[in-house]
């Protein structure tokens, strides 16, 4: 009986998820049929017949000029770059968790998280570009450090934060400072890391996509910048709907392990 | 009046009658503490605080004492400097014969609030130390197993820490430092947020372990009747120093009989006149 209500409670959640998805698709259909012009707004039945139809190869995109021919080589060069990128950063960003501790490493590391922790992305992206190139290697730098600068802040202030006794208890029990930051600290700002962790996902899809119409030769964020030049709004539709499940799926799966991390709270 | 003669003397010259025997259990003969013009400072904004000044103590092994106190006299910060966890502004530390320098496995915690790791299940809280410090599975798995069934957490293995009462965690943290199986426990008011039966319920766990290890316990609390229940000794600790160092030599157990003992009424007028004196 115990077992059955929170089960019940995941279909009903699943069933009114289904039902947002469907009245949503049912309103654009709607409105689209209304608006009946494929220049403003596509139905949904167009927009999924373009992403079949280029999803594995588009020549339009090659007649474009794109290196890449097909939304999912676009969707991988995106997403190859975000998840990289966000990775590296996020794990460099739990370095907080030794700020916290050491001051030295808290003085080094503090100028540069709160000036560019405040600085606008719009405002940071075109610089980054500028210094490290608007390609792979720009792109990368620029997901990279703001994955970290997010993580950072957020995992240094959950260090700070965090009663010295559970600390001072290990350090009775024995445990060195390394392990000590591994076994207690580390664990004990999982939850509110695991959040700005997500949060550095969600940005990192926006800013990869934002430093990709920049100028990039590559990717969803090109894909999007030359269909809009041409008018074609099913294309940009596709590919916008595309990224936001990819985005969707990755988040779901760190949420889940944040939600692993956090079990004990 | 007999009490107050017999009560007041040196640190040296306390009374064991009721504690483990330092011979009995193995210890060498070496106090547990010896302190030597100790003097404790912190800073409160720009003023420096002196909590405990010039006290000289010595703690032999496996004796109980309890040390009491009013709120904001020093004890908690006499115990943490015992830790390790501060140092001292002067004078000298010395556990077991080494100078104390900062914290380790030889003098394990217990605090006032809630220092388990709430990320870990009882199992692996208790276990905690042992693992930490690198001790193969096979030289504490018995002793954890043990000291989880004797807490009577049997059956709350998998739970985390949030799913237990207060007393339940008590429990935890007490199995969690006896199976780390430090020289020295150090107690800071760890029942002071309990109800009164599951303090008593403590109390009498923690005597059980007492005696089963011969371990040396120093126990800060501010209640005169559980320093009664518990204690060889008492030292009062008062205005940066000893007030009062007293020998606890009633039999035990002690239960509510204690109460009866005119001695230990004695014991108990004269331990509240000096902590209220002032």
């Amino acid at each position: 009986m115990t077992a059955a209500v929170p089960a019940r409670a995941r279909w009903s959640a699943w069933f009114w998820r289904a039902v947002g998805v469907a009245v949503l698709l049912t309103v654009w259909q709607l409105i689209a049929l209304a608006v009946y012009n494929l220049a403003v707004l596509p139905a949904p039945i167009d927009v999924v017949e373009n992403l079949v139809r280029n999803f594995g190869g588009s020549a339009g995109l090659a007649y474009l000029g794109l290196s890449e021919t097909s939304y999912l080589g676009n969707l991988r060069y995106t997403a190859g770059i975000v998840l990289t990128a966000w990775l590296v950063g996020s794990a460099l960003g739990l370095s907080g968790v030794v700020a916290a501790r050491l001051q030295w490493v808290r003085d080094l590391t503090d100028p540069v998280l709160y000036v560019f922790g405040v600085v606008p992305v719009v405002v940071a992206a075109p610089f980054a570009l500028i210094w490290f190139g608007f390609g792979p290697v720009g792109q990368w730098i620029l997901v990279a450090f703001f994955s970290y600068v997010t993580v950072a802040v957020a995992s240094l202030a959950a260090a700070l934060r965090l009663a010295p006794r559970y600390e001072e208890y290990a350090a009775t029990l024995g445990v060195a400072m390394a392990a000590r930051l591994r076994t207690v600290v580390l664990p004990a700002v999982a939850p509110a890391t695991s959040s700005a962790v997500r949060v550095a996902l969600g940005a990192a899809w926006s800013l990869q996509v934002v430093a990709e119409l920049f100028g990039s030769e590559t990717g969803v964020g090109r894909v999007i910048a030359v269909r809009a030049k041409t008018g074609d709004v099913p294309s940009v539709m596709a590919v916008i709907i595309v990224l936001g499940l990819v985005a969707l799926v990755c988040d779901l799966a760190v949420a889940r392990l944040a939600k692993r991390s956090g079990a004990w709270q | 009046m007999a009490v107050k003669s017999m009560a007041v003397k040196s640190a040296g010259a306390v009374d064991l009658a009721a504690a483990p025997r330092a011979e009995a259990t193995g210890h060498t003969a070496a106090p547990a503490f010896r302190l030597r013009d100790l003097v404790l400072e912190y800073r409160e904004g720009t003023q420096v605080v002196r909590p405990i000044d010039g006290v000289d103590l010595e703690v032999p092994q496996g004796e109980f004492t309890c040390i009491l106190g009013p709120s904001g006299h020093g004890k908690s910060t006499l115990l943490r400097c015992l830790a390790g966890l501060i140092a001292p502004a002067g004078g000298t530390v010395e556990a077991a014969g080494e100078q104390v320098s900062g914290p380790g496995a030889d003098r394990g915690m217990v605090f006032q609030q809630d220092a388990i790791p709430m990320w870990l299940r009882v199992e692996d809280n208790v276990a905690f130390g042992p693992r930490m410090r690198g001790v193969p599975p096979r030289e504490y798995r018995e002793r954890v197993d043990r000291l989880i069934t004797e807490v009577g957490l049997d059956d709350r293995r998998r739970a985390w820490p949030r799913q237990l009462s207060g007393g339940m965690r008590k429990r935890v943290a007490i199995a969690a430092v006896f199976a780390n199986d430090p020289d020295v426990l150090l107690m800071d008011e760890p029942f002071s947020a309990l109800d009164f039966f599951t303090r008593s319920r403590l109390q009498n766990l923690l005597l059980q372990l007492w005696a089963e290890t011969g371990k040396t316990i120093c126990f800060v609390t501010h209640d005169i009747d559980e320093a009664l229940v518990l204690a060889d000794r008492i030292v009062v600790v008062k205005d940066g120093g000893i007030a009062m160092d007293v020998p606890v030599a009633f039999p035990r157990p002690r239960g509510e009989e204690l109460r009866a003992l005119p001695e230990a009424q004695d014991l108990r007028r004269e331990l509240l006149d000096i902590l209220g004196e002032g």
